[in-house]
């Protein structure tokens, strides 16, 4: 599902100014030329870079979410083929679609998001630039691919220009870059980087005068191993938040649906073990309640051990029950349906019509029996016997705070998720608990 | 200790019970001062208990007078003093095991109204706490049961099972205390006794809290007689707190006589009354509902005391009419 993705940029002034400056003071000759080859990735990155600062993620997450489609009308000239006249001639008509040239897309499927035809307009005789930014769909947490390597000061067009000229790959200001060495914090541990000390370099600001001292990777790096421990917590955060919501749905039956006690088995306890004339039962209080079942019937096949399976209600339970399932009459397993294909993932057979999913966190009373035995509740539910009813409008948020660096304050960054939702019982004659201990 | 981490704070009189305090957030660490033993001289009175992660549940370290005069000593409630230990500060979490240790002391059930139980000690319970009884010889069908205790009767070795129907009486079995109710409210709840009478009146074993106007059903197997009311659908029109009683709207003047079964009777399913209902009810400008969507669930810590006199002298929740302060708060490791 491809989604279209505008990124602006507040560069627009100044490489107007540059442009300018080029236009009126430089000669640009072949030699330049190859100069603006490293200049044009330079200003790509450098735009990228700008975007990086600015809390990338609340950037990314709001353009995926609201920006309008966009198209790329960046102009594309061969490399020094234009001439300064034509520069100079042209220079508005190249620079007006400059904010908006920076358009690509995001294939979801593929979580990438690819610029193709980036061109950063700068001068006619300019190539285009390829990049790449790749976007994890699933966590809404954007993870930078190919990226810029260093960051650069903007102290201005000329010292830039220099730079380039004597092939250096990166704007030093005198002092404003460092190399310590320091300890890798949590996020970079995680990323499996490093476990203990690693280079690090020490940049200037990006674009401002001041010299602050960053005692990170550079930006890409940084950004990289951060969004890595990100991609990982969200999808945990993801299992915790759909096991909270599964543990609160069952704590809710558990709380409140009615309850009927195995009580033909013969351990000697109350409730018994479970046994085919319990489920009978069950089944039988279900029926007369005019429940309707869940899933269809499985039709018999002309396959060796297989046995059709009725329609049937769910018996949501716990896996501590698997064996003694396995002793009841009348079960089936899911590898004897006739297609075992039909079954859940979950499930572990039929006995009637009941098709059980058992669970390692099902619900379980303990000491709930007469002797002190712990107690299984088995939750057989009938078609929309109870629901999750979000809440304010949504089900559940994937918050991220980042951490902000080179400042006493807001040190901590977060990462979580809340969800609003409350589960209930729709009719509670069409869920029954049956109660059962162990044999 | 970071004071400037601190997440909570607050005070209470103490009513001689345990006090459970919900906070926000989880705690690292909580200062209790029992303003009124500070200004006493009662000797062995607790003045102040400091409980921090790392120290086991119920502990505390704490000051006291260790004589009848403003002098202050140290020691922790695990170790005690003036030969007794001390209930200090436990972790609370709702949503976790509610089920405390096993006891298996009980020598005999009463067939008194309600029943009694005797055991070896109740110090770890007070009244209105829910018990659960397992395996009383004589009395198998209050296995399994939850039951509130000791509104009625409560000694250091007995307590009532104050909402239980009469009984032929049992000898020895166990228990076990149930710390927090199901995390959903309105829950369902044991039915021990039915009216027969033109508004039903029910009498249910643990402290109920339901409310007039909530919708409610009926499950009675037969093994207790009042077979008609099974699965009957009713509204509750009145409560009583002191018997534990709803009644609901259900003529049973004309059913079959409610009978707990008796100890033979075992296996059975339990009669029982759940919240259902869609209805709703307007109160104070918000919507309730009748059935189970409130989430009661919530962490915190206790602050233990007792009904011994000499324990709550020197515990952290204070004797009856203590004035207490606490703090508590969040700490960095370091």
């Amino acid at each position: 599902m491809p989604t279209r993705i505008k990124f602006t940029t507040n560069f627009q002034t100044f490489f107007t100014n540059f442009n300018s400056f080029c236009v009126r003071n430089c000669v640009l000759t072949n030699f330049i030329g190859k100069c603006f080859s490293k200049l044009n990735h330079v200003f790509t990155m450098l735009f990228f870079d700008g975007q990086v600062w600015k809390n990338l993620f609340a950037k990314i997450k709001k353009s995926v979410s609201s920006c309008d489609p966009c198209i790329n009308r960046a102009f594309i000239f061969s490399f020094g083929s234009p001439s300064i006249a034509c520069g100079i001639n042209s220079i508005k008509c190249i620079h007006n679609p400059f904010n908006k040239n920076g358009v690509g897309i995001i294939n979801l499927e593929t979580a990438t998001m690819m610029f193709s035809d980036f061109s950063i307009v700068i001068s006619s005789c300019l190539p285009n630039v390829k990049t790449s930014l790749s976007v994890n769909n699933s966590s809404h947490v954007s993870q930078i691919g190919r990226f810029v390597n260093f960051s650069y000061k903007l102290v201005g067009a000329f010292v830039i220009l220099l730079s380039l000229f004597f092939h250096v790959n990166s704007f030093h200001s005198n002092d404003s870059v460092k190399t310590i060495h320091c300890k890798l914090n949590r996020a970079e541990r995680l990323s499996g980087l490093d476990p203990s000390y690693g280079v690090c370099e020490s940049l200037s600001s990006r674009g401002n005068l001041e010299r602050e001292i960053r005692r990170v990777f550079p930006a890409s790096n940084e950004v990289t191993k951060v969004t890595e421990c990100l991609n990982e917590a969200a999808k945990r955060l993801g299992v915790s938040l759909r096991a909270t919501e599964d543990q609160l749905t069952r704590d809710m039956l558990a709380a409140t649906a009615s309850f009927i006690n195995c009580t033909a088995g013969v351990n000697g306890d109350n409730p018994t073990e479970i046994t085919r004339t319990d489920v009978d039962t069950v089944v039988r209080a279900l029926l007369n309640n005019d429940a309707y079942t869940i899933l269809d019937n499985i039709e018999g096949d002309d396959k060796f051990g297989t046995a059709p399976v009725r329609d049937a209600y769910f018996a949501l339970a716990s896996t501590q029950l698997s064996g003694n399932l396995d002793a009841v009459v009348g079960f089936v397993h899911k590898n004897q349906y006739p297609a075992p294909k039909d079954a859940l993932r979950s499930e572990w057979g039929s006995i009637g019509n009941l098709r059980f999913l058992l669970s390692s966190a099902g619900s379980m009373t303990a000491s709930g029996s007469n002797l002190g035995a712990n107690v299984y509740n088995i939750f057989c539910v009938g078609m929309e016997a109870f629901a999750c009813i979000e809440q304010d409008g949504y089900s559940a948020q994937f918050i991220y705070r980042p951490p902000i660096y080179d400042g006493p304050l807001a040190l901590n960054c977060s990462v979580g998720y809340k969800f609003a939702e409350v589960p209930r019982i729709t009719n509670d004659l069409w869920v029954i608990n049956l109660r059962a201990t162990l044999a | 200790m970071a004071y400037n981490t601190c997440i909570n704070q607050g005070y209470f009189t103490s009513d001689g019970t345990d006090e459970i305090i919900q906070v926000r957030s989880d705690v690292d660490w909580v200062k209790v001062v029992n303003l009124t033993n500070i200004a006493g001289t009662t000797q062995w009175a607790g003045t102040e208990w400091y409980w921090q992660r790392g120290m086991a549940d119920g502990d505390a370290v704490t000051n006291y007078h260790a004589a009848g005069t403003q002098a202050i000593s140290t020691s922790t409630c695990a170790i005690g003093y003036n030969g007794v230990t001390y209930r200090g500060v436990y972790l609370m979490d709702s949503s976790s095991d509610p089920v405390g240790a096993i006891d298996a002391t009980i020598t005999a059930v009463s067939n008194a109204a309600p029943p009694v139980a005797t055991l070896t000690s109740t110090e770890t319970l007070q009244p209105g706490d829910i018990v659960r009884m397992i395996n009383i010889t004589g009395a198998q069908q209050l296995g399994g049961m939850d039951f509130t205790i000791g509104n009625g009767t409560f000694t250091d070795t007995t307590f009532s099972l104050d909402y239980m129907a009469t009984i032929i009486a049992g000898t020895t079995g166990s228990w076990r205390r149930i710390a927090f109710d199901p995390l959903y409210y309105p829950r369902k709840r044991f039915v021990s006794a039915i009216t027969a009478a033109a508004s039903a009146v029910v009498t249910l074993t643990v402290t109920h809290g339901y409310t007039i106007g909530q919708k409610v059903r009926f499950t009675i197997p037969a093994a207790y007689g009042m077979v008609q009311m099974d699965g009957l659908q009713g509204t509750i029109t009145a409560i009583s707190t002191a018997n534990n009683t709803v009644t609901v709207d259900i003529n049973s003047a004309a059913f079959t006589a409610f009978a707990f079964p008796l100890t033979a009777a075992v296996p059975f399913t339990h009669a029982l009354m759940t919240p259902v209902g869609e209805a709703t009810e307007i109160v104070a400008g918000k919507v309730t509902l009748d059935d189970a969507v409130y989430n009661t669930g919530y962490i915190g810590f206790k602050l233990g005391t007792s009904a011994t006199a000499a324990i709550a002298l020197g515990s952290a929740g204070g004797s009856n009419g203590d004035a207490i302060k606490w703090l508590a708060g969040k700490s960095f490791n370091v």
